[in-house]
């Protein structure tokens, strides 16, 4: 990789690295990771084959393997995010509630139900969502075949639904992709 | 309705992007990723040159460069140490020209110094000693004067001393854009707005294209009349970087400069003029300056010895200018005459670009 691709891979590449981590253990902890995640694909820069997966797929999975060591801080980030208490008060009636402010509520008890997953399910599920990697680059990722990723990603899904006990997903609506959800009714943490 | 994917989603909207110190300190990540090539790089080819025994060379794996360290530090335990001993090593004499190994070595030190200059820019005061023996100018006889100069940000100041030692000039900035010299031969002092304002000295260093010698450069901080103020560096360490930077500099060796095994670099042989800075191998701030006519051209001969300092209060008032009571103000042109026929005695001394840049 030549030291252009290098910079070009950098500015585009360097900030879903960064919030991918950040996201999973916090900003205090994401600079260095990130930073790292960066550092170290230079020095192994020769080692990245085109043919084995996409370069975003290779620069997640040196990212995967730097959160891995910061599990505790993981799971203390999810413990803390699930004791929060949103600050904001959605309006009685909104039809279409700020996407953020909607997500707000949504926080303490997806992180509940994060914490509650192995790992490995953990991973899948945040490297699809969050990194928006499909199966396929997932499975790059983590060096498995792809058939293993999709089953992963399924049985991640099934665990957190399941992690989720009694959340009425029936209750948010998306009319599509970047579009503010149309909301009936929050879920409180029943 | 929603799956939990989508709600995932919602939620990694809220993750912040990545602020301007993640960014920064990324980057400086990946430039010490880097450096540590390029020093592995120099540590496998001074092993190969210095004939290492194969069972050490075949050990240069993962950890391979503080093998070579130590190896070649003879047993020196920490990396500063061992970078010094590599320079050592791979360019052992003196001399100018590059081979292959030297390059990767120069390209090395020459990062190093562009980062500390960086790094010395905002935060450190540049102090100079500035010796100049100019046997072209005043009728072919040789006379030293000196120059006393600080640079600091946009802030500048020198002070010029005639060969038996009298003050002659004072000038500087003593604010971004206000321009101030005292002429003490004549008891005048003038002072104006820069022309062009103080944007003209934001940092801009000069193209490579420009650059021949850092210290031609620095004597002429945003004189007026000098320069285009395009192509005038903002600062002294800013003029270094240009010249350092644009790799007209090789590694040529060591030696000692004010108790210290300074890193030494020269201009190479095919450059127009002939210069060499020594940096601190600790710091690697250049702590010397010497700029020479090109071989077998005549011209003044400059040395110019640098010292950091940390931006005190008292180090700070080195740079303004004092006009003394008792001095008439006198018209900027007529102030700087004199300094601007110093200047074109440079440039006449000086050849091919540096002519054809400062001549006014």
């Amino acid at each position: 990789m030549s030291p252009e691709a290098f910079e070009a891979a950098f500015r585009l590449h360097f900030a879903p690295v960064y919030r991918f981590i950040s996201g999973r253990v916090g900003t205090a902890i994401a600079e260095d990771l990130a930073a790292e995640t960066f550092a170290a694909a230079y020095r192994r820069r020769a080692s990245f084959d085109p043919e084995l997966g996409s370069l975003r797929s290779w620069l997640f999975g040196i990212a995967v393997n730097l959160v891995r060591n910061h599990w505790r801080a993981e799971q203390h980030l999810l413990h803390l995010d699930a004791r929060l208490v949103p600050e904001v008060d959605l309006p009685d009636h909104a039809e279409a509630a700020d996407r953020r402010v909607a997500a707000a509520w949504l926080v303490p008890r997806l992180a509940a139900a994060l914490a509650q997953l192995t790992r490995d399910q953990r991973e899948v599920l945040l490297l699809h969502a969050w990194a928006g990697l499909s199966p396929s680059e997932i499975a790059a990722v983590l060096e498995v075949a792809p058939g293993t990723a999709w089953s992963r990603l399924s049985r991640a899904r099934a665990a957190l639904r399941n992690s989720l006990g009694d959340f009425d997903f029936d209750l948010w609506v998306f009319s599509g992709p970047g579009q503010d959800p149309s909301r009936r009714e929050p879920d409180h943490g029943r | 309705m929603a799956d939990e994917i989508e709600l995932l989603r919602l939620v990694g909207e809220l993750i912040p992007e990545p602020t301007t110190d993640a960014w920064t300190r990324a980057r400086a990540a990946i430039e010490a990723a880097k450096d540590d090539d390029l020093l592995i790089s120099g540590m496998e080819r001074a092993m190969r040159d210095s004939r290492a025994p194969a069972r050490l060379a075949g050990r240069l794996g993962r950890r391979r460069w503080h093998v070579a360290v130590r190896w070649v530090a003879g047993g020196a335990a920490v990396l500063a140490a061992g970078v010094v001993a590599l320079v050592a090593v791979v360019v052992p004499g003196s001399g100018h020209g590059s081979s292959g190994g030297r390059a990767v070595d120069a390209a090395y030190v020459v990062k190093r110094v562009n980062s500390a200059l960086s790094a010395a820019g905002p935060g450190q005061i540049a102090q100079m000693m500035v010796t100049i023996n100019n046997p072209a100018v005043g009728g072919g006889t040789t006379a030293a004067t000196t120059v006393e100069e600080w640079s600091y940000g946009g802030r500048w100041r020198a002070v010029t001393y005639s060969a038996s030692g009298h003050l002659v000039f004072d000038e500087g900035f003593s604010t971004a854009s206000v321009y101030t010299v005292v002429d003490y031969r004549t008891r005048t002092w003038a002072r104006q707005l820069r022309p062009g304002g103080a944007a003209d000295l934001t940092p801009n260093p000069p193209g490579c294209s420009a650059v021949i010698g850092a210290l031609p450069l620095l004597l002429q901080s945003g004189l007026p009349g000098g320069p285009p103020a395009d192509w005038q560096p903002a600062t002294v360490t800013e003029a270094l970087r240009a010249a350092v930077s644009c790799r007209a500099l090789a590694v040529t060796g060591r030696q000692r400069v004010d108790g210290i095994t300074a890193i030494e670099l020269a201009s190479r042989t095919d450059s127009p003029i002939s210069e060499t800075i020594w940096v601190s191998p600790g710091t690697y701030l250049p702590v010397r300056v010497v700029i020479r006519p090109p071989a077998g051209g005549q011209g003044p001969w400059q040395t110019a010895d640098i010292t950091w300092l940390p931006p005190t209060t008292q180090n700070l008032a080195r740079l303004n200018v004092p006009v003394p009571a008792a001095f008439h103000r006198t018209p900027l042109a007529q102030a700087v005459a004199p300094i601007m026929q110093r200047i074109r005695a440079w440039a006449r001394a000086s050849t091919g670009r540096v002519r054809s840049r400062t001549s006014p």
